[in-house]
């Protein structure tokens, strides 16, 4: 993937009287950090930067509220579109978000990136402790190059790339008005990674489970930081009625958790940024994967396909097994 | 150490509605069970609140004049609110408090009082109303302008009819549209003010409102020639804790629960959220 | 007061034989520190590297009952009557600084005893930071990796033992208990101490200019960089749970049939709900104004209010936000801001 390619693609996206601003990524503040970049004109598209440290998913700023205030020429030119990276999770998240109709495809212009895989900033921050100058890693024949000031390092890429990408299916994109790089193939489905959970007794999973959400602190990052969870009125912060209390404790962490996987059920595209994003280190992808797992084996369904089929839970068969939706 | 997150318990003795419509005002005449007592200042607010549903902060609508009860005028909004509407008298609800920091107005004797209210917004400054009433001598004028969407929303209705015709104070009443028997001002409470046009001179202006309406008042008030600090107001955020701690009401350094809820425009226009 | 030194190996006896007092301490969990009430001192782990959960939680736990109540009885006050005292173990220097910028918000004309109460009977014991991590900045916000206050003892790890120094009565206490384990400190052992706290500081590799940023902040509350800097942020609340100084909280009424209990659980202003008005009315309606109010309290208000600035420089906020919203970062846009 040429950056030059990408930069002048993001140039000319821009250069459309439509493009209200484009989102990408940019260097983060520190080592080996990325961070979202929120470009409103063709002069500051050499910021952008696609390598494997870009872990975000861009998509999830999609349904945030608030829009970048636009430029006077924009204004007038009634710019609706937002430009965006889409890799290929984030591709299938756009899908899923039109389909839903949350917004419509003709607001968004999509340059997609077919994705070999990005570095779990944890692994690497082990690997490499305390580097604060800024770093660049590049893939090269299944190792990651990394560069740290003037030194170089190889290491396998095994060891960085995150565990959701060793199992992500469809890496190219999906949806995109231009596609920047050359197809990536995908790895055949494969639920290997929660066996050894789904094997435990209903016991053990109890106790493993319990155990996991004792830790968690509530913070929300999990359901704000995926791109599927955008209702304005989230049930689990509601308060009349309340669902969920505000007090942290086993129990309700557990319903907390339980019912986010079930609301993302046929929804969820398993990009894993709720398991990226937690301070705890919850294995929350476990709970998304089982449900993925389940929903194809009973409804022969994948998330975010394609951008116009009907989603799962909002549709009605006359061939469903059930006579009704309850 | 006194726990300040303990309610005291008092009894609703009674509840006069005082609004209808899509967001009912009632006042809530409480007394506390055990002799408990208050002595609260003019402006002061309190928690009330339902165990098992919540509490909310609202403004002590009697003056510390009237001893042996308190009354507040809650406006139905919200989980809390809706659940006091539902209450009847003999009911028990939460009271913690009084919190906040009051109007000055031991420094306002010798002066006279213009209060301007616009809705619910007229319940906070009824304890002052009350307060001058029965300490008539200490005071100037009274002027008391107030106003509401219609006349069915006007609160303390029966109390400010029987002022009108009375010498202890001038009342001039609006309502924003036109209604069949209406012969008073129609027309918003800014320029209702604007039209009465008080003298600065000796005088303290009190407003409390909707955002919006305390926002014209106090421009207006700045235009008839009055200073920022003869201009005082009572504002009001989401709150929780009622002492400065929680820290969900503060505007700027300060908190609205333990520094406000009374505030002079002098000190007001220098917060930065306002 | 007094230097002491204890074998490492003994760490686990010494905690253990404090069994009068309730030791909170840093417990292994998986790839992260909680800090708890230690059960199994095989789990203690001075990984202080991944401490999301901070000895704040000990002072101001994240859920509190404040009473329960029953339908037509009169609430219950918790029983704020400590049957231990507390000793808390293995707090960072920074975060202990944070203890100072706690105690004047539950103190104050109407002080909170659940806080005091925990507070006032807690021996706090520290371990020098010898080895900064990434974020750490705490020598810009008027801190030092080996700083005291408040502290009763301050641990140190050297090769083969941890030198204590005795700074309180209270920690004079501790040393007298387990006196069969510690011995008096040479002055070796001392000096390497103090050279290590010497290369510590010099270690800190995130520094920045905090002097005018007060007077800065006076002038560019409506400034337009306050939505750009937000554009970022996704609105969770890892920054203000992880944070030390951060103490905002929610009160809520749980009920179950005619029973229940009034709690106290941690809140953040990052949350679109935190100012929410059941009018609808939201005073801080985006991300930029939350993310203003955040920075403004911490590095103006608490100046204000307290005359020191509300931040102890541990570097969480910075390490453990998603999407690289990074304090320093953001600080020193701000110090450029016309």
């Amino acid at each position: 993937m040429n950056i030059q390619k990408l930069r002048d693609e993001a140039k000319r996206a821009l250069n459309r009287k439509e493009v209200k601003y484009l989102i990408g990524y940019q260097k983060g503040s520190y080592g080996f950090r990325v961070s979202p970049a929120f470009i409103e004109s063709k002069e500051e598209v050499d910021r952008l930067i696609f390598s494997p440290l870009c872990a975000l998913s861009l998509a999830n700023y999609l349904m945030l509220e608030e829009k970048l205030p636009q430029s006077e020429d924009k204004k007038k030119a009634k710019a609706t579109k937002i430009a965006l990276f889409a890799r290929g999770c984030d591709s299938r998240a756009l899908n899923q978000i039109i389909a839903e109709k949350g917004i419509p495809r003709d607001e968004l212009y999509i340059i997609g990136i077919p994705c070999k895989g990005v570095i779990d900033l944890k692994k690497i921050e082990a690997r490499f402790p305390g580097v604060v100058d800024f770093a660049e890693v590049v893939e090269k024949n299944g190792n990651y190059i990394v560069t740290i000031k003037e030194q170089i390092f190889e290491v396998p890429k095994e060891e960085l790339v995150a565990d959701t990408c060793k199992v992500c299916q469809y890496p190219t994109p999906l949806i995109y008005n231009k596609l920047i790089g050359d197809n990536v193939e995908g790895y055949p489905a494969n639920y290997d990674e929660i066996h050894s959970l789904e094997e435990k007794t209903l016991e053990e999973k109890w106790d493993f489970w319990q155990k996991e959400f004792d830790s968690c602190i509530r913070c929300y990052a999990c359901k704000n930081s995926c791109p599927l969870c955008y209702c304005e009125g989230c049930v689990l912060d509601k308060l009349t009625p309340q669902w969920v209390r505000r007090s942290v404790d086993s129990s309700e962490n557990l319903l907390f958790h339980i019912t986010r996987t079930f609301h993302l059920a046929g929804r969820c595209i398993s990009c894993g940024e709720c398991e990226r994003v937690c301070p705890m280190d919850i294995p929350l992808m476990k709970l998304n994967r089982k449900m993925e797992k389940e929903v194809k084996e009973l409804f022969n369904y994948e998330a975010g396909k394609d951008p116009v089929s009907q989603t799962l839970l909002t549709t009605f068969n006359l061939e469903d097994p059930e006579d009704f939706i309850l | 150490m006194k726990n300040p997150y303990m309610p005291e318990i008092a009894k609703i003795i009674e509840i006069r509605d005082e609004a209808l419509g899509e967001r009912p005002i009632s006042t809530f005449k409480v007394a506390f069970q055990n002799g408990h007592d208050f002595n609260h200042q003019v402006g002061q607010c309190a928690m009330i609140g339902i165990l098992g549903i919540g509490e909310s902060m609202i403004s002590i609508a009697s003056s510390p004049t009237k001893k042996g009860y308190l009354e507040f005028s809650i406006m139905k909004m919200g989980k809390v609110t809706s659940a006091l509407h539902a209450c009847e008298a003999g009911d028990t609800i939460s009271i913690r408090g009084p919190y906040g920091n009051g109007f000055p107005i031991n420094e306002w004797k010798g002066k006279n009082i213009i209060t301007i209210g616009g809705g619910i917004g007229q319940a906070p400054l009824r304890p002052i109303i009350q307060y001058i009433l029965a300490n008539r001598g200490d005071f100037g004028q009274l002027d008391i302008i107030y106003g509401a969407r219609t006349s069915n929303d006007l609160c303390f209705k029966d109390e400010l009819f029987e002022l009108e015709k009375g010498k202890d104070a001038k009342v001039h009443l609006s309502i924003d549209v036109e209604e069949v028997e209406w012969t008073r001002y129609v027309g918003f409470v800014p320029d209702n003010l604007l039209k009465i046009k008080p003298s600065p001179e000796n005088t303290i202006a009190v407003t409390c409102g909707p955002l919006v309406m305390i926002k014209y008042v106090i421009k207006n008030l700045l235009e008839l020639g009055f200073s920022d600090q003869q201009i005082f107001t009572t504002l009001e955020n989401r709150m929780k804790c009622g002492i400065g701690k929680c820290g969900r009401c503060n505007v700027g350094p300060i908190y609205v629960c333990k520094d406000g809820p009374v505030f002079s425009f002098a000190t007001l226009k220098n917060l930065p959220e306002f | 007061m007094g230097f002491f030194v204890l074998q490492k190996d003994k760490l686990n006896d010494f905690l253990a034989s404090l069994e009068e007092y309730e030791v909170w301490a840093p417990v292994q969990n998986g790839t992260t520190t909680l800090f708890e009430v230690i059960k199994d001192f095989q789990n203690l782990s001075l990984d202080l590297k991944h401490q999301v959960l901070i000895s704040k939680s000990a002072v101001f736990p994240q859920t509190e009952s404040l009473f329960t109540f029953d339908r037509n009885a009169h609430p219950q006050a918790t029983n704020l009557e400590k049957k231990k005292e507390t000793i808390i173990f293995g707090i960072r220097p920074c975060d202990a600084q944070s203890f100072q910028l706690l105690d004047p918000v539950f103190e104050g004309d109407i002080p909170d005893p659940y806080y005091l109460n925990r507070r006032n009977n807690a021996i706090l014991i520290g371990i020098a930071c010898s080895e900064p991590f990434l974020n750490c900045f705490c020598t810009s916000v008027g801190g030092n990796p080996f700083s005291k206050e408040p502290l009763d003892l301050l641990f140190t790890e050297l090769d083969s033992v941890f030198y204590i120094e005795v700074i309180t009565e209270k920690g004079k206490k501790i040393i007298d208990k387990t006196s069969t384990l510690c011995a008096p400190a040479s002055s070796d052992e001392r000096k390497q101490k103090e050279q290590m706290a010497h290369t510590s500081e010099s270690k800190i590799k995130r520094k920045i200019d905090l002097n005018h940023i007060p007077e800065k902040l006076t002038g560019i509350f409506e400034h337009p960089i306050w939505k750009k800097l937000a554009m970022k942020c996704i609105g969770c609340g890892i920054c203000t749970y992880t944070c030390p100084t951060c103490y905002c909280f929610d009160i809520q009424d749980e009920t179950r049939a005619r029973k229940g209990r009034r709690v106290r659980v941690w809140d953040s202003c990052m949350f679109t709900e935190y100012t929410l008005h059941a009018s609808g009315h939201n005073p801080r309606p985006t991300r930029g104004e939350r993310l203003r109010n955040r920075i403004y309290h911490k590095f103006k208000f608490n100046i204000d209010n307290f005359g020191v600035v509300g931040c102890v420089g541990c570097g969480r906020c910075i390490t453990l936000c998603p999407v690289n919203v990074d304090l320093i970062e953001n600080l020193s846009a701000i110090k450029e801001v016309e």
